[in-house]
């Protein structure tokens, strides 16, 4: 669940980078105008904006809405630039219309200051939410805006890759401003080094981690201190031997993590971590570990999430720079999932509240107009390099990297959302535990699944 | 007699500001989050009553067992490591002749340090492959000594308790040696001419004096052990596979990521009764021992 | 740990047994040095991290830098607002102690020495509690409490509930204290005619000076250091505090060590100046107080 947020994660020092190298002219206004944020900004007419809006002389009625993000890590500086400057354009806009920018600690927000909001019946006006347990609550307590006409209205609805997440009841809730996918990263030299292929089936994966492992090198970097970083391979491989749907079909009790498929999905993990392909002491490794290893070339592979793109294009990678590929998870033989899909997911976005009155609704269609676009989505991949959330027609300039795992995101058979988003928070949390039992060797697939299988029963019983 | 010191209203304007700040911004939000306890809650939607069906539930909670168990593993460690050694440090540098206000600060500098730079701080000391304690235990008892200091569950909570105790025994070592150092010389002196030696003076006229600061530490260290959080919260979270769970996690866990208010706040207030008891049970025994002088 | 243990006991003894030893002292200091060195270690490292780059972090963690250069500093200081929130922070904290401890000492010497011990005796058992409840628990009925009192985004919020969260810790050690003042003291005062008030304010606060300047230190370090409750009841950016600041380097995902280093360094420097200041005050105040006993 947590790693929706990690989609907001960036690097910065390369972007400036980047930008004068590959940005357009678009881009380089874009920045001159950032430059200026707060004060008049004149030359954000260009590209794509929306001449209709601003000859509809806007209601001179002076209209306040609260913005609440997370963006305040050094590491989100560039995302948070993007959304100052969208503000700062509706704000010119529209006169009399306002933005209060509020930025907060994202895990004070989520466990506690949204939810003490959101109990209390006043949430921020505009805000970060992810979509699936969190969102599901706040819609059956009636305090999310229903977002499904204003998108239709402007035309947007379906320029989304995806809504599921947001979507309760077929009505739209929340709109994601970033997506991921999952898969492997590898280190390219090391892999010509050792003559290496990228592996097509698991066999092929045993084999080459086998080989890495004789060289010395630790096959896969691993940092296993939270629940959700285990989850990620794990959730790919037991979507091969599964299906996606069977994780549905939990809730219900047609189908039981005891299952034979299920099982066999828990010992092919266990293989991996009683060969020892992964980092020693990973369990007691917070999560910026892994990619630290990875990029320090102690390991060969990392399998993570999209948004860790970032921080390999970036100077810490060093010499790796440049050196680094993204391929999807090896089939496996026998399976009943689909062997090339891949987890992508869209949960972390904004949400409106529902006490709006229709003058706020007003501008906040404004600032949906002006934050979710071809542009702004451009912008976003090539600086904050975040997978897009909306279908892009112009791929230009994008970094090496992020254009591999774009090709290898479009070329998945299928994509699926995760598993946490799927199962509920109790049973998603002892995945978390048995995984971490399965890495520090003290339970058997077999007593791992019926676990989470008890935890499953209990969790269904409720309600 | 002391007719000075039976004026009502000095006392209550010395006292009443106290109570008013303090009902207000602790005890109500408390009896607010103990209400909590008696539903079944997500924190947002309609409360349902369930008496006292989350604390039935409690009592079968393996990992609520567990974390508790760690509790008491804390507490113990703090008491029977943390305490004699922040005493013999606090009696050495008060015998220290010169340095002393070295000393002082030196051992006072870890305080001051916020607990999420101590995690982080001992997260990279504690590093299997590049940590500094592996390096050096490698040095000096090869690959064999190396440990997991912080993935291994025999070894995760000991990992938490040392980075613990370096972060706050500089506190009470301070406390302590202002307690010593405030003992009248003269009880020394005279201590001295009796002829009575560095250990006997330490053990029987030092501790007892001292004794209403030790007081004051076993207290702070059986509440604070008992609730502990953040240290343990930043270093593993209650990880690898809950074994180094305590209370406090775990009841926020529940309550926040897991979205059962009710049954989070029930632990809460488990926890409450139980310091209550175990600080009631110190204050007896102190009680019971107490010596005039 | 274990090893310093050992080390230390070996002072006493060999103290006791030897005079030659007990007139030097060097094996006392050497044990001193050992648990010294250990202690500042750790900081020493995040000094030296505090001048490197992070790429030399990653590659050679336990190396001296390669060259002293000030970037990460200058990056601490301008990405994360330092100077601004450092401002906000020492307005907040110094007002929260100094209110912390002007109305723990006037409750605790009401309620240590005034004559109404029955109901002197409940109280402090009422603020006691304080000490008892994990403060995690209370955070969402606190927010409601403070939006209700119009004082959310504001630092007097902050300031009144550090002070209310210290009023117990701060109540309990110097009720402690004042309780070991000797009763002669006061009763001099009485004879020059002073009031309850008086002698409060002539007699028992310079004899508790030393307890009044480690509480405050006490209370100033968790003030310094708190993130949570900052988060939770301030919103406007101008009226962050300092933690804040630190956290922009630590998102879990990408730690700027080298930045958080020299973040952590320049945080620090405050709070140990102001316990350097204070520390002299123990001793004067001690000195001052000097108890004939």
């Amino acid at each position: 669940m947590k790693k929706g947020l990690t989609v907001a994660a960036v690097t910065l020092m390369s972007v400036s980078l980047v930008l004068s190298a590959c940005g357009s002219k678009d881009d380089n206004n874009n920045k001159n105008a950032a430059a200026n944020a707060g004060t008049t900004n004149t030359s954000t007419n260009e590209g794509t904006t929306n001449e209709g809006t601003t000859n509809e002389a806007p209601a001179a009625k002076d209209v306040t809405l609260s913005l609440r993000h997370t963006q305040i890590k050094e590491t989100s500086k560039v995302r948070l630039k993007i959304l100052q400057d969208v503000v700062a354009k509706t704000e010119q806009e529209n006169s009399g219309l306002k933005f209060n920018l509020e930025g907060i600690d994202e895990v004070v927000n989520r466990d506690q200051k949204l939810k003490a909001e959101m109990a209390a019946g006043n949430p921020p006006d505009i805000f970060e939410v992810f979509g699936g347990a969190d969102l599901n609550l706040y819609v059956k307590a009636g305090r999310m805006l229903d977002l499904t006409p204003i998108i239709e209205e402007l035309g947007i609805k379906d320029k989304f890759a995806s809504l599921d997440e947001f979507t309760i009841d077929g009505k739209v809730y929340g709109l994601p401003f970033g997506g991921y996918s999952e898969g492997v990263f590898y280190n390219k030299k090391m892999f010509a080094e050792f003559g290496l292929q990228v592996p097509k089936t698991f066999q092929e994966l045993l084999a080459a981690a086998d080989a890495l492992k004789a060289k010395g090198k630790t096959p896969f970097a691993l940092a296993a201190k939270d629940g959700w970083v285990n989850g990620m391979m794990w959730n790919t491989i037991m979507e091969r031997h599964v299906g996606i749907d069977s994780f549905n079909k939990l809730l219900t009790g047609e189908a039981k993590w005891t299952d034979a498929d299920f099982v066999a999905g828990f010992t092919d993990y266990a293989t991996l971590v009683n060969n020892d392909y992964f980092t020693k002491g990973a369990l007691g490794l917070p999560y910026a570990e892994q990619g630290a290893q990875f990029l320090k070339g102690d390991a060969a592979m990392v399998f993570t999430g999209s948004w860790d793109a970032n921080r390999f294009t970036g100077d810490e990678a060093g010499d790796l720079k440049g050196n680094i590929g993204y391929f999807s998870f090896p089939s496996i033989d026998g399976g009943k999932g689909d062997q090339t899909s891949i987890n992508a997911s869209y949960s972390n976005g904004f949400g409106f509240s529902a006490n709006l009155d229709a003058d706020q609704v007003e501008a906040v269609k404004k600032f949906i107009a002006n934050f979710f676009n071809e542009e702004i989505q451009k912008r976003t991949l090539l600086e904050d390099k975040v997978l897009p959330s909306m279908k892009l027609s112009d791929m230009s300039g994008v970094d090496p990297l992020i254009s591999e795992v774009l090709t290898v995101m479009g070329s998945a058979s299928s994509s699926w959302k995760a598993f946490d988003a799927i199962v509920q928070p109790s049973v998603g949390a002892d995945v978390g535990v048995g995984l971490q039992e399965l890495i520090g060797k003290v339970k058997k697939p077999e007593e791992v699944a019926a676990k989470i299988q008890a935890s499953q029963d209990k969790a269904n019983a409720q309600k | 007699m002391n007719k000075a010191l039976r004026n009502p209203y000095t006392y209550l304007a010395f006292i009443v500001p106290t109570l008013v700040l303090y009902c207000l911004f602790f005890i109500y939000p408390v009896i607010v989050s103990f209400i909590y306890g008696f539903y079944q809650w997500d924190g947002i939607s309609e409360k349902v009553f369930i008496g006292i069906d989350n604390f039935k539930r409690l009592i079968h909670d393996d990992v609520f067992l567990k974390s508790l168990g760690n509790n008491f593993y804390f507490m113990a460690f703090s008491l029977l490591v943390n305490i004699p050694l922040v005493f013999l440090i606090a009696i050495m540098v008060s015998k220290a002749r010169r340095l002393r206000g070295f000393y002082k600060s030196a051992v006072f500098v870890p305080v001051v340090i916020s607990t999420a730079t101590v995690a982080i701080l001992f997260g990279v000391l504690y590093n299997y492959e590049s940590g500094m304690i592996n390096q050096v235990l490698r040095m000096i008892g090869g690959e064999s000594w190396a440990k997991e200091w912080l993935s291994d569950p025999h070894l995760a909570m000991l990992s938490i308790l040392i980075a613990n105790a370096w972060q706050n025994i500089g506190f009470f070592i301070v406390l302590c040696l202002a307690a010593i150092l405030n003992i009248p010389k003269e009880i020394g002196e005279a201590a001295k001419i009796d002829g009575v030696n560095a250990w006997n003076e330490t053990w029987k006229i030092t501790l007892p004096l001292v004794r209403p600061v030790l007081f004051v530490m076993l207290l702070l260290t059986v509440s604070g052990t008992l609730k502990v959080l953040d240290i343990v919260q930043i270093m593993t979270n209650g990880g690898p596979f809950q074994s180094t769970e305590v209370m406090s996690t775990y009841a926020l866990k529940i309550g926040f990521r897991s979205l059962e208010l009710g049954y989070g706040s029930a632990i809460g207030v488990a926890m409450f009764i139980l310091i209550l008891i175990m600080t009631g049970i110190l204050q007896r025994v102190s009680k019971s021992e107490e010596v005039q002088y | 740990m274990e090893r310093i243990l050992t080390n230390g006991k070996i002072a006493p003894s060999t103290l006791q047994r030897s005079s030659f030893l007990r007139n030097s002292q060097l094996p006392l200091h050497l044990s001193l040095w050992v648990y010294v060195i250990i202690v500042l270690f750790p900081l020493l490292w995040l000094l030296l991290s505090s001048f490197k780059t992070n790429r030399e972090i990653t590659v050679n963690t336990w190396a001296l830098p390669s060259a002293f250069n000030f970037e990460n500093y200058k990056a601490a200081w301008e990405s994360a607002h330092i100077g601004q929130y450092a401002w906000n922070s020492l307005l907040v904290t110094v007002a929260a102690c100094l209110l912390t401890i002007i109305l723990s000492a006037a409750t605790a010497f009401a309620l240590s020495r005034m004559k109404y011990k029955t109901l002197s005796k409940r109280i402090y058992a009422f603020i006691l509690m304080g000490l008892l409840v994990p403060p995690g628990a209370l955070f969402i009925p606190l927010y409601r409490l403070v939006t209700d009192l119009h004082l959310y985004d504001t630092h007097q919020a902050l300031i009144l509930v550090y002070c209310t969260y210290a009023l117990p810790i701060t109540i309990f050690i110097l009720h402690a204290f004042m309780q070991s003042v000797p009763s002669e003291l006061e009763e001099a005062g009485i004879m020059d005619g002073l009031g309850a008030a008086g002698l409060f304010a002539r007699v028992i606060i310079p004899v508790s000076m030393p307890a009044l300047v480690t509480v405050f230190i006490l209370a100033f370090i968790g003030n310094w250091n708190e993130y949570i409750l900052s988060q939770l009841l301030v919103t406007t950016e101008s009226l962050r505090t300092l933690p804040t600041g630190m956290a922009t380097f630590n998102d879990g995902y990408r730690t700027n060590f080298a930045s958080l280093s020299a973040a952590v360094i320049i945080s620090i420097i405050p709070v140990l100046l102001v316990y350097m200041f204070l520390q002299r005050q123990i001793i004067d105040g001690m000195t001052a107080g000097s108890v004939k006993g």
